[in-house]
């Protein structure tokens, strides 16, 4: 074959992306790196892992009902959220992780010409979705750490059709209050689809933090995300969710990929969700690690933003992508957060106690 | 940025076409707004290049020609499959017989490099790509007035667009030459740049606009740019420089950049910021040479990879390794025999505005010390006296060049990451080896 033109073919804004790069497997990098251990501090897993009763349906899942498809549309798994949230199942949407049902409200309601309104220092798959997708993506600074709840109006337009809002904040852990976020959706008004990206609700203790579920019956253009990579350790599962209107979630449904939640997925996380002292023990887990981690990291002089979730963002004063791999190199795997726009930050998930003591020591050296 | 090509096309390489595509160039330049001087000098590189080629390049092969470029700068953008495994037409130096034009001291391809302002060769895939890049004359502009001391806190921010100017001939008023690129020396070549996405710019100013600093940055690679500044305009200096690095790397991050190099920072540079790479010795427009100390930034978190070298830089290579903590399998590529019938062939770009040019390995062949010295010394018949060589790591092929480069004369001097398809190791004629 000749005169395959592949360059012709390929949409501009496709052809301008660049593909994201994952990280290698462990063996891999620690061949890399001539270490014999890695603690994987960069994606904010649960140190604990999944709830014992998710253990116990992967260690009794049938090897031979691989063979069958699962529920399409994770009927079940649909009308259990729908009970403990109260709403309806025809409410919720299953997506093999998070991030595919960004796709999925993208291509639902944006084409060429139309715009996305987020962060510019926030989880980055909405941005990126967006490009890669053909959609302008209006990145509003953070104002004092924060979502700019002003600056974001200001960039809506009638081009404008969906809103992100991660909340809390990755990487800043900040969150909008109950005012914050109602008084924003009656200014938005209905203008535009509202994305609350809630992947890190179940670490929140404070109690003026917004259940986004509970405002759906008063805001038609709310969508809900939730995951269980995070708070019920069913990262490598991949398997999350939105929640919304019905005809909202009907209008989403046309573009999601039916049978991408596999079986496993969805009788795991049907599992875990009647196990709220998982919740607990990880809430207390973090309490603790967060506290040690304050301490020690004050104790070098490093400004730290501590806000909800499982992590913690540390300001260096070298540059974040030399520490990545400097620390690599004595076993411990961070995120840079130059690709978060918050260059010389690294944000290190919290773990159990010996990874942050190893991560301490090895922080300790680098900057030495 | 990518410029959009505004003509192309493909045709046979005959010597019969040579005019038609001569004057593709002229006519291309002259669309972009050039003037009949330099589109008749682009003509005349391109009559060299494509000539070449139907003779001994590509003869009656199909080239695929585009023109391209913005208000400052016309490229011709030549590509196209080798006849056969001899890439020897494509050096600097090659002559089509021995016998001819034995008066003359310069080959085609050298005298189309001395024409225009950036000359590359490069290999992709199977395809050579060989490109001719003339930058359009702009008047030099007088020094702008001292920039009144700004009151109250600077903050940064992206360059506006009337600002580039004005921040560029700040930065050439108050700092030595090779800090700056050429480019600065015009208001009007500036504001171009900074309209077709080709320089970019953040700036630290108070709340009034008035600047405190600048940093600036062009492209250096097809995932890297180059740092220039940063450069403060008061004295005492107003800090803005973190600020300024910190603002230019977060506008950086999350595009396709993986890297940033800054090849003769500024004294302001914070040493946290970018990593020391090593050292090069740059040309100065009077005509002496300094050495200078290359940083480096990455944009994203490392990868790890693989480094194919020759025992003879084995050591460099692991000690810019440990020294910059990059995760690399280091693979010892024994000696191969190359045939005995030489076809060495290098590729070559050089850059008028630098003073620099860059050797590149295509082919290994028996007479490869014979064809880079007579390289080096074309070279430094049209004035460059220390050219760079770089042996890309991710390609086992590039290894065995190392000897060779050595033997020449060519030290080691850094290592870049991620700029080939795999690291970069980059010599330079005659300097001073470091660390070894």
């Amino acid at each position: 074959m000749t005169g395959f033109a592949l360059d012709a073919m390929v949409p501009e804004f496709v052809r301008n992306f660049e593909a994201y790069v994952p990280s290698q497997p462990d063996p891999e990098l620690m061949a890399l790196y001539g270490i014999s251990h890695l603690h994987r501090l960069n994606n904010n897993e649960n140190p604990l892992g999944p709830p014992a009763a998710a253990q116990e349906v992967l260690r009794r899942f049938p090897p031979r009902r691989g063979a069958v498809y699962p529920s399409g549309d994770s009927f079940y798994l649909r009308r259990k959220l729908g009970d403990r949230l109260g709403v309806a199942p025809e409410q919720v949407l299953l997506g093999n992780g998070a991030n595919e049902l960004i796709g999925f409200v993208v291509k639902a309601f944006c084409q060429g010409g139309d715009n996305v309104v987020t962060a510019d220092r926030t989880f980055a798959v909405y941005e990126w979705t967006a490009r890669f997708s053909g959609v302008e993506a209006r990145l509003v600074p953070l104002r004092d750490g924060r979502f700019d709840d002003e600056g974001m109006l200001a960039r809506i337009d009638d081009r404008t059709k969906v809103v992100f809002v991660c909340n809390p904040n990755n990487p800043t852990g900040t969150y909008w209050d109950r005012p914050t976020l109602l008084d924003f959706l009656g200014r938005v008004d209905g203008r535009a689809v509202v994305v609350l990206d809630e992947a890190y609700t179940e670490f929140v203790e404070s109690p003026d933090y917004p259940d986004g579920v509970a405002l759906l019956p008063d805001h038609p253009n709310l969508v809900v995300f939730r995951t269980f990579s995070k708070m019920w350790g069913l990262a490598g599962i991949r398997i999350g969710y939105l929640v919304g209107e019905r005809n909202l979630v009907d209008t989403v449904r046309r573009t999601c990929i039916a049978y991408s939640v596999n079986i496993v997925a969805q009788e795991v996380a049907l599992a875990v969700l009647d196990d709220s002292g998982h919740v607990l023990a990880t809430r207390a887990l973090v309490r603790r690690e967060k506290a040690y981690l304050r301490r020690e990291l004050g104790a070098m002089s490093l400004p730290t933003a501590t806000g909800e979730g499982n992590f913690v963002m540390v300001e260096l004063p070298i540059s974040d992508t030399l520490a990545y791999r400097k620390l690599m190199r004595e076993g411990v795997m961070i995120r840079a957060m130059t690709e978060f726009r918050f260059p010389g930050w690294i944000r290190v998930s919290i773990g159990c106690h010996e990874a942050m003591e190893d991560f301490v020591a090895a922080l300790r050296r680098t900057l030495e | 940025m990518a410029d959009r090509p505004i003509a192309e096309l493909r045709l046979a390489a005959t010597t019969a076409l040579v005019p038609l595509v001569s004057s593709a160039a002229r006519e291309g330049a002259r669309a972009l707004g050039f003037g009949e001087e330099d589109a008749r000098a682009l003509g005349v590189a391109t009559e060299d290049v494509f000539s070449h080629l139907a003779l001994s390049g590509a003869p009656g092969h199909e080239v695929a020609i585009r023109i391209l470029g913005s208000r400052w700068r016309a490229e011709m953008e030549f590509r196209f499959a080798p006849a056969r495994v001899d890439f020897r037409p494509l050096n600097l130096t090659f002559r089509t017989t021995p016998e001819d034009d034995p008066l003359l001291s310069r080959t085609a391809l050298a005298i189309a490099s001395q024409l225009v302002d950036h000359f590359r060769i490069s290999r992709r895939a199977e395809n050579i790509l060989l490109s001719l890049t003339k930058e359009r004359c702009f008047p030099k502009s007088a020094p702008p007035p001292p920039e009144p001391r700004p009151d109250g806190p600077v903050s940064a921010r992206p360059a506006q667009p009337h600002e580039f100017p004005l921040a560029a001939g700040l930065a050439a008023a108050r700092y030595p030459a090779e800090q700056w690129p050429r480019a600065f020396e015009s208001a009007g070549k500036v504001a171009e740049m900074a309209s077709a996405g080709d320089l970019g710019a953040v700036v630290a100013a108070d709340a009034a606009g008035r600047l405190a600093g600048a940093l600036f940055w062009t492209s250096a690679g097809p995932r890297m740019a180059g740092l220039w500044g940063p450069f403060l305009f008061q004295d005492p200096p107003v800090e803005a420089a973190a600020l300024l690095v910190d603002t230019a790397v977060s506008a950086m991050a999350r595009t396709p950049l993986q890297g940033l190099i800054a090849r003769c920072p500024t004294g302001a540079l914070p040493t946290r910021t970018m990593e020391p790479l090593g050292s090069i010795e740059v040309s100065l427009p009077d005509g002496t040479s300094r050495t200078v100390e290359a940083r480096y930034r990455q944009l994203e978190e490392d990868t790890g990879g693989v480094a194919h070298v020759h025992s003879s830089v084995e050591a460099f290579v692991r000690d810019r390794f440990r020294r910059l903590a990059f995760g690399r399998i280091v693979r010892v590529v024994p000696d191969s025999p190359h045939g005995s019938g030489g076809g060495t062939a290098f590729a070559t770009e050089i850059d008028r505005g630098t003073g620099l040019a860059r050797l590149t390995p295509l082919w290994l062949g028996a007479d490869v010390l014979e064809t880079l010295r007579g390289l080096v010394d074309a070279l430094a018949a049209g004035g460059i006296r220390r050219p760079l060589a770089e042996i890309d790591l991710g390609e086992p092929g590039h290894a065995g060049f190392a000897p060779a480069f050595l033997e020449a004369g060519f030290v080691p001097r850094l290592v870049l990451p991620w700029a080939g398809t795999g690291d970069l190791l980059l010599f330079q004629l005659g300097a001073v080896a470091e660390g070894r």
